[in-house]
């Protein structure tokens, strides 16, 4: 396992990004604030 | 949150039933926030949208140990949720129009031309991307986020070779980005990808570029 802050540090705040879902629809890191949130990074290739 | 950079049509056919919203990322936005160059990748906000894990390469919930930590992560950041509404997050990126402004008021700003193509292309229009990624390495041919973007709005608009040649520049400035690598193998070689995906054949791809047999800049290492 290798643990590592890239250009943002663990206890930096994520900025608000707003991306597509599967249908097109905006969604933003910031509609989940007011719990944890679990993001996977994930690719079909 | 897939990593596609051509779109939703297949990472839509891998998130079929899942219970969870997936989103795509096709600019790898948050790949280059956080400064990963590989997937799959697992990262734990608490309840203010702090980072609380990251967990670069090999990100596996199914693996016990993987799984334990990261359930264990979300018990304590539960625990010490606060009551009330948590602060707003920063904003990733200034508006297009605010851009297309500053463009205009600092034309010989690459990381500027680099970010409105960015928002040019997050808007759908790849085409003016293309335009202002290619002002942006006039100024700066080493600009990697510019290579790579224009890459990916040139295979959206179907310029498969041009976006492949893009993609190999990126490649040779980061040799061992393996979201450029691997797009550019599954533009290439689209039957190793779909409808499944040959994992046997990356691997011997991957041999086969350590060895610099391949006109990809070797894989390090």
């Amino acid at each position: 396992m290798i643990e590592r802050a890239g250009r943002l540090a663990i206890g930096d705040p994520m900025p608000d990004l707003e991306l597509p879902d599967l249908g097109g629809r905006a969604l933003r890191i910031g509609d989940f604030r007011g719990r944890p949130l679990l993001i996977f990074m994930w690719a079909s290739w | 949150m897939a990593e596609d950079l051509t779109g939703p049509e297949r990472p839509a056919v891998f998130a079929r039933g899942l219970d969870f919203p997936t989103v795509v990322d096709r600019q790898n936005a948050l790949g280059r926030l956080l400064d990963f160059d590989v997937v799959p990748n697992g990262v734990l906000l608490d309840a203010e949208g702090r980072i609380a894990f990251m967990h670069v390469g090999g990100f596996d919930l199914r693996r016990d140990d993987v799984r334990a930590r990261v359930e264990g992560l979300l018990d304590e950041l539960a625990e010490r949720a606060p009551p009330g509404s948590a602060p707003d997050l920063p904003q990733r990126a200034p508006a297009l129009e605010t851009l297309l402004a500053e463009v205009a008021a600092r034309p010989d700003d690459a990381d500027l031309w680099s970010a409105l193509a960015e928002a040019q292309a997050g808007a759908g229009d790849d085409a003016a991307a293309v335009a202002a990624y290619e002002r942006a390495l006039a100024l700066d041919r080493d600009l990697w986020t510019a290579h790579f973007g224009q890459g990916t709005a040139l295979a959206r608009l179907g310029r498969g070779d041009e976006a492949v040649a893009a993609w190999k520049r990126a490649l040779a400035l980061d040799p061992a980005n393996f979201v450029v690598r691997k797009q550019i193998w599954a533009h290439r070689h689209p039957d190793r990808f779909w409808p499944e995906i040959d994992f046997g054949w990356q691997r011997e791809e991957m041999t086969r570029e350590r060895a610099g047999a391949s006109d990809l800049p070797p894989v390090p290492g």
